[in-house]
């Protein structure tokens, strides 16, 4: 299979003008960074370029750094995966950020706060215990949050350019981009960043409105549709269809991804933050609410236009992305829209596309690596040593981490092994922090009562958004209600294994209790009807050997004593083996039980433990 | 809530610097908590928010419904025809074309608009720099 993908990335038309024009935009962007290295001589300037950036700059900053190579990448793999359905996440987080711009909800209190960092805002209301702790949760959500972005960057590169994904060219492009980004967000902090925002700005939104248009033509607009509704149906279309993937549950998630994305995390609060005035921040953000959905949007249609191309003009490209076989593994399906690029786009132009995905991946990683450095060094180091760093020694513990955390999503690319869609994985990364952070700053900013103890409580609770993840379930899958617990194999016919017989439970006496707190509480877990034919369809069956090893398959059909897979990915189990059972929350799921949780515990703590000092204050 | 906490809470965020004092290493007597201040009763112009909402949504629809009689070239009745068959589909086309049309608008104003903000932050650190201000406010 490997092969075939190194064929499938072979037929690009990129070719050695290409690369020219690749190479002249990173040595323009390098050059950027020693050009204003003067100007970043103090924190203010270096974190916030000396809130000194004007309305225009202000939206080509944040759409640089909203829409990066990542946005793109995601994007597209939905669009990909749930065709135009998909477009409703674009659509939901433009309307969230008008309606942001238009009212400056949170982001404008934040800024009149003149703070650099969300955290630092936590000391000036809740103290430095909160800060500290904020910045940890910060620092943890958002280094797992970006620990993909490197690997999938990479993947883009060398799908698009034809390099060889089966051989080492995927790491060497991972370390190539890597030590780019970091050259010149060490040398030019905030200030280098705004200004090649500004450029990629320029070039990515001609590249990607061009680019867009030539995929449409090269399936044919009537063709567009009429394949996606061929092999996805009204799903392909109607985001709350009954076979969707995504659902009321999942628009609803998206929501408030909406509101995180605008007005809660700090890449974009920090562009929020490093605003002339409150006045052209609310005009930034009203103007980017158009960036906001068309990131996704046109990134969707490449995806979906990947997907019909590959379904109607690409035998061999559907063989690998939707093998017939079902014992033939995909290949993952990040590729398809990098290839699609590569052979529809012409000489010239694909190095002009490629050099602004690169340019919207250095200026995302450039933002996010002078991010969360700045938060560990100004809200974790910094107030450890009760402010007594000075300037030129915050900017050098800024630029050590800003390596670190770049070696780190090195390592993090390379050996993550989780299944997720990278957009699902990165929303439940981010809701680590993000949960916590939506009662803080909400209500810190708008409640008058919130108190110091509600916020620790909340982000800590904030990190149970970790169980969305997929590894981390497979792990802890024993403990997720009405999960099933591991029961012996006592056969084993080719993809199918027995075990002793579910029986159906006798019928439970009826009970106010259990109908109104338990039946509530389990709402969110799904119960297993396991005597019932197929009534473990959908469910992950985990299979461990007898030698420890393990395994988990998704169960196709079952009955009350047999259970069977389409394939064993790992080893044919044995009898003696044994299986135990369970239903994947979905992210969406997890991330809003995790909201609810946060904002019930910090009300509570609130209102239980107010702070004395904050009521000695109001009485003065 | 008293008032005059919220006074206070106005003026304490340039009591928390960033940018502390090397020679003095002492710590700063604790500034009280900052609490959300009373809503403004400052009535701000609310013109400007419904031209940008109205021009937004004129935008999004003209040029969705533009393109698509230039895409389809049969007139209302196609447009109705196509809203009655496939709801979900007509949305998806409208949005695309429409927020393409405005990413596009967009793109020229902030290329234009993004270089002279671009000389006038340049113009500002220089000036910065050379009367030896470290920190700004608004």
């Amino acid at each position: 299979m490997e092969s075939a993908l190194t064929n499938a990335t072979s037929q690009t038309n990129f070719g050695t003008i290409d690369w020219v024009i690749v190479a002249v935009y990173l040595l323009l962007s390098v050059s950027i960074a020693f050009f204003v290295k003067r100007y970043a001589g103090n924190m203010t300037n270096f974190v916030s370029a000396g809130r000194a950036v004007g309305t225009w700059l202000g939206v080509a900053t944040l759409t640089g750094t909203e829409m990066g190579l990542i946005t793109v990448m995601y994007s597209a793999q939905k669009g990909f995966t749930a065709g135009f359905a998909a477009f409703h996440i674009g659509v939901i987080a433009g309307v969230v950020a008008l309606l942001i711009g238009l009212t400056g909800f949170i982001v404008v209190r934040l800024r009149e706060h003149k703070v650099l960092t969300i955290p630092e805002y936590y000391e000036k209301r809740y103290g430095r215990r909160t800060r500290i702790l904020g910045g940890v949760m910060l620092a943890f959500g958002g280094l797992l949050n970006m620990g993909l972005f490197l690997k999938v960057g990479a993947m883009f590169i060398v799908g698009i350019t034809g390099m060889d994904p089966g051989g080492n060219a995927l790491k060497v492009v991972m370390v190539v981009l890597l030590a780019l980004v970091l050259v010149y967000t060490v040398i030019g902090g905030m200030i280098s960043v705004v200004i090649t925002d500004y450029i990629q700005f320029v070039i990515l939104s001609v590249g990607i409105l061009v680019a867009g248009w030539l995929a449409i033509e090269s399936v044919g607009w009537d063709n567009l549709f009429d394949t996606v509704r061929i092999h996805k149906g009204e799903a392909g279309f109607n985001p709350v269809a009954a076979e969707s993937s995504f659902g009321f549950e999942y628009v609803g998630w998206m929501f408030f991804l909406g509101i995180v994305n605008c007005a809660l995390w700090p890449t974009a609060v920090a562009r929020a933050l490093a605003m002339e005035s409150t006045a052209s921040l609310k005009r930034q953000y009203t103007w980017s609410s158009i960036s906001f959905a068309i990131r996704m949007i046109i990134p969707n249609l490449l995806g979906v236009c990947a997907f019909v191309f590959v379904m109607t003009k690409a035998p061999d490209l559907q063989q690998l992305f939707s093998p017939a076989d079902a014992d033939v593994e995909a290949v993952d399906n990040l590729y398809a829209m990098p290839i699609f690029l590569g052979r529809i786009l012409p000489a010239g132009l694909i190095g002009l596309i490629t050099a602004a995905m690169i340019a919207a991946f250095m200026s995302t990683h450039d933002g996010y690596l002078l991010c969360w450095s700045t938060v560990i060094t100004q809200d974790i180091i910094a107030p450890l040593f009760k402010e007594r760093l000075d300037n030129p020694t915050r900017i050098k513990i800024t630029r050590i981490l800003i390596v670190l955390i770049g070696l780190y999503i090195l390592y993090w690319g390379l050996f993550y092994t989780g299944e997720e869609d990278i957009w699902d994985y990165m929303a439940v990364t981010g809701a680590i922090y993000f949960t916590g952070a939506f009662s803080l700053l909400f209500g810190g900013l708008y409640w008058h009562r919130a108190s110091s103890t509600g916020a620790v409580l909340a982000l800590l609770v904030g990190v149970t958004a970790v169980f969305g993840l997929g590894p981390v379930q497979d792990y802890v899958h024993t403990y997720i209600p009405g999960s099933i617990a591991e029961r012996n194999i006592t056969a084993t016919d080719d993809k199918t294994i027995e075990f002793e017989a579910f029986k159906e439970p006798d019928e439970m006496e009826e009970s106010a209790f259990r109908d109104m707190v338990v039946d509530f509480v389990m709402t969110p877990f799904e119960q297993a009807k396991p005597w019932n034919r197929n009534g473990l369809e959908g469910w992950t069956a985990v299979v461990r050997g007898q030698t420890g090893q393990e395994q988990k398959v998704e169960v196709a059909s079952s009955w009350a004593d047999e259970a069977t897979a389409s394939a064993w990915p790992g080893f044919e189990p044995q009898v003696g083996d044994t299986v135990s059972f369970y239903k994947p929350l979905s992210g969406a799921r997890v991330g809003l039980m995790t909201i609810g949780f946060t904002l019930f515990v910090f009300i509570l703590g609130s209102l239980i433990f107010p702070d004395r000092k904050q009521k000695e204050a109001t009485n003065e | 809530m008293s008032d005059e906490l919220n006074e206070l809470s106005s003026v304490s965020p340039n009591t928390q610097s960033m940018e502390p004092s090397v020679e003095s290493p002492v710590d700063p007597p604790k500034p009280p908590p900052v609490l959300p201040p009373r809503p403004s009763k400052k009535k701000g112009s609310w013109l400007p928010t419904v031209i940008v909402i109205l021009l937004l949504m004129a935008g999004i629809t003209a040029l969705g419904v533009i393109m698509i009689f230039a895409i389809m070239n049969d007139g209302w009745r196609a447009v109705l025809g196509a809203v009655e068959k496939d709801g979900w589909e007509w949305v998806w086309k409208v949005t695309l074309i429409g927020t393409c049309g405005l990413f596009a608008l967009l793109s020229v104003l902030v290329t234009v608009g993004g270089a002279q903000d671009i000389r006038k932050l340049l113009r500002r650190l220089r000036e910065r720099e050379a009367s030896g201000e470290s920190d700004s406010g608004d």
